[in-house]
């Protein structure tokens, strides 16, 4: 897997998938497994937040969009700003689960399935009314432990 | 017939089979429903053919309380209503959509008990207010006018929140039926004439006749088998309380002249990042569409879908209805400096969308309010030029109204965020002027920590209603099923005033279905 750049996702830019095997003391892991989780933490949760608001429907979209997320996978300052508030917030909430079904998905194409389930569950907060409200944004509360989880990136 | 008061000499008694005090919607559509009735009908309106300084000033009041506009920059209420032929018609905004049935379910635990009229004895009245309005047909959801107009998909539309869609009227009664009026045979229209007292007889029950003044100066009086009052929701009550003041006003035995003034708060307190492109968000955001078969008029027709709460989730939980309209939206591509000039720089992350584009919509958020017998007309000190009592206004919105204000935009959010749609964020109280911004939203700047859901200012939708409401008992209202005032054998009244509660949406499509009704009614008292 070729690479091409990386900067602080604090700063608004880039992070490229492949860069991050020799990057263990960034941060260090989110959910105790190895780098490559670490990574698709950054994707899948990076993506979490946002893929789930623009009608990621089915599993084939949520591939898709997961497809394009490592294409360009980043961590947006404003995912950063929500996680940190929720921390803030709900400071009991670690976002296990959350972390879980990162955990679960395994290397590399796993990805995908992951993405899915969070794509569901976060469909799930929604219909059952499990929303938080994070500087006034009404969040699933599975993206906002997403968020969190990035925020402690 | 239109005659102007200028021309007739002071001290002129009239008579009439029926006088209407006002010619707004509610006292134009009574005229012309009884036109060719046989019936001699007589309008007394207080302006003239067009709006005048020297009337307007005439409806200027106090206010106490809430203020209508901003807190920093508050409107007159003068500007909230026109004096003159066709009355506010005159520079309303058209939107029609109809009351919903529980609109008037008795509703207790939010002291509001109900109207004394079943749902099917109203709506059946809104095909022909449609009618009158020039509107299509008296459809108001979204899966017909998808079918007949081709509006464009929804963003949301179930069980807990529904897509309505609102019609937008053209009509000015005062410019639309000017014509109609003066061609009337049964029908008089005598313009600056402003009724400024009610007599009632010896009885006690009916009235021996109205006062009328001119800012000229002239004096007429009126006398009609019978009389509807049909000033608005402010000048109704005012001329009731300070006709027969040692009664302490006329038909005001319950004290209930004036109580539970309310309005439609709105508020741009909500905004959202969606994933639908603006083309697929049209039917929130229309331009004008093919006039369907059947149409009265043969122009263009506007329709607006807005999101409502459903009846259903009211009831459930126990809250004042909600709606919200996308007033603007904007592609996050194409106008990332208005994003960044209202704060969502950062906040846009939150939505990438495969292209790196969102739509940012922002919402204006209406709700009914609660009925509270202290927000009230009551008169003032200061007189006008005609030497009536001003109406002092008291507006009052509670932490109860804006806690159903922020609940129904959680539940908008809940199901827009369960379709896939995008996310809200509540913006109550956060929302200032952005001086270097351009367009609707670039004009917004959003202070993410001001946010108060409790306290937040709200602007008056210049809907003036329930200060003189229907009732099943005497106790606790001003006017009967047949909109008659208690205790009256010839006294009614029309308009948004007599509403028990005003849900959340426009009046007039109601206040004219209404007036259709007392038209017949009045009609088949007199015939």
């Amino acid at each position: 897997m070729s690479a091409t750049s990386r900067t602080s996702p604090r700063e608004g830019r880039w992070f490229v998938r492949g860069l991050l095997d020799d990057e263990s003391t960034e941060g260090g892991p989110i959910v105790g497994g190895p780098v490559d989780r670490r990574t698709l933490l950054r994707l899948v949760g990076g993506s979490a937040v946002g893929l789930v608001a623009f009608g990621c429907t089915s599993s084939t979209e949520a591939a898709d969009l997961c497809e394009a997320a490592d294409a360009s996978a980043s961590v947006p300052v404003g995912v950063v700003r929500i996680g940190e508030r929720y921390a803030e917030l709900f400071p009991d909430d670690d976002g296990d689960d959350v972390a879980a079904i990162v955990a679960g998905a395994g290397d590399g194409s796993g990805g995908a399935d992951a993405l899915v389930a969070l794509v569901e569950r976060v469909r799930d907060d929604f219909a059952a009314g499990d929303v938080v409200q994070v500087d006034g944004w009404y969040l699933a509360r599975t993206e906002a432990r997403a968020a969190r989880l990035l925020a402690a990136c | 017939m239109l005659i102007d008061s200028r021309d007739l000499a002071g001290g002129t008694e009239l008579r009439a089979d029926v006088c209407i005090v006002g010619s707004g919607p509610a006292g134009a559509t009574i005229a012309l429903e009884l036109e060719g009735s046989g019936l001699d009908v007589l309008v007394l309106e207080a302006g003239g053919l067009d709006v005048e300084p020297e009337q307007q000033d005439l409806y200027e009041a106090e206010m106490t309380g809430e203020v209508f506009g901003s807190r920093d920059e508050p409107v007159p209420v003068s500007q909230t209503r026109l004096r003159t032929l066709g009355g506010t018609s005159q520079h309303w905004s058209g939107f029609c959509r109809p009351l919903r049935p529980v609109d008037l379910e008795p509703r207790p635990e939010l002291g509001r008990p109900g109207w004394p009229i079943s749902y099917d004895e109203l709506s059946q009245h809104y095909e022909r207010a449609a009618e009158i309005l020039q509107l299509g047909p008296a459809r108001f959801d979204h899966g017909y006018w998808s079918d007949a107009a081709d509006i464009g998909p929804v963003l949301v539309d179930d069980d807990v929140v529904e897509t309505v869609v609102f019609q937008i009227s053209d009509v000015r009664f005062g410019s639309t039926y000017r014509p109609a009026l003066d061609a009337a045979r049964d029908v008089r229209v005598i313009t600056h004439m402003s009724v400024t007292g009610i007599v009632p007889d010896e009885s006690g029950r009916t009235v021996d006749r109205l006062e009328v003044a001119t800012v000229g100066g002239k004096r007429f009086t009126v006398r009609a088998r019978r009389l509807v009052i049909a000033t608005g929701g402010i000048e109704t009550p005012r001329l009731l309380l300070a006709s027969a003041p040692g009664r302490g006003g006329v038909g005001n035995d319950s004290d209930e002249v004036g109580r539970g003034f309310c309005e439609h708060g709105q508020g741009r307190i909500a905004i959202g990042v969606l994933s639908r492109t603006p083309e697929e968000m049209t039917a929130y955001n229309l331009p004008a569409v093919a006039a369907p078969a059947g149409r009265v008029s043969g122009d263009d027709l506007r329709l607006q879908a807005a999101l409502l709460l459903s009846d259903e989730t009211v009831r459930k939980e126990g809250i004042m209805g909600v709606e919200a309209q996308l007033l603007t939206v904007a592609r996050t591509e194409a106008e990332p400096e208005i994003l960044a000039g209202i704060g969502l720089g950062d906040v846009t992350d939150l939505v990438p969308t495969v292209d790196g584009t969102g739509t940012m919509a922002s919402f204006l958020v209406i709700g009914e309010q609660a009925r509270h017998p202290e927000s009230r007309i009551t008169l003032g000190d200061a007189v006008d030029g005609l030497g009536m009592p001003r109406p002092r206004l008291h507006w009052v919105v509670s932490d109860d109204d804006r806690r159903s204000y922020v609940r129904g935009v959680e539940l908008m959010a809940q199901r827009l965020g369960a379709a896939g749609v995008g996310r809200m964020q509540l913006v109550a109280g956060a929302v200032g002027p952005n001086p270097e911004g351009e367009g609707f939203l670039g004009r917004m700047a959003i202070d993410a920590e001001a946010i108060d859901p409790t306290d937040f200012p709200l602007l008056q939708a210049n809907h003036h209603c329930c200060t003189v409401p229907m009732s099943a008992d005497p106790s606790s209202g001003v006017v009967d099923r047949d909109l008659k005032v208690w205790g009256f054998e010839d006294l009614h009244l029309a308009g948004s005033g007599v509403f028990p509660t005003a849900g959340v949406t426009s009046p007039t499509i109601s206040i004219v279905a209404l007036s259709v009704r007392l038209a017949q009614h009045l009609q088949g008292e007199l015939s």
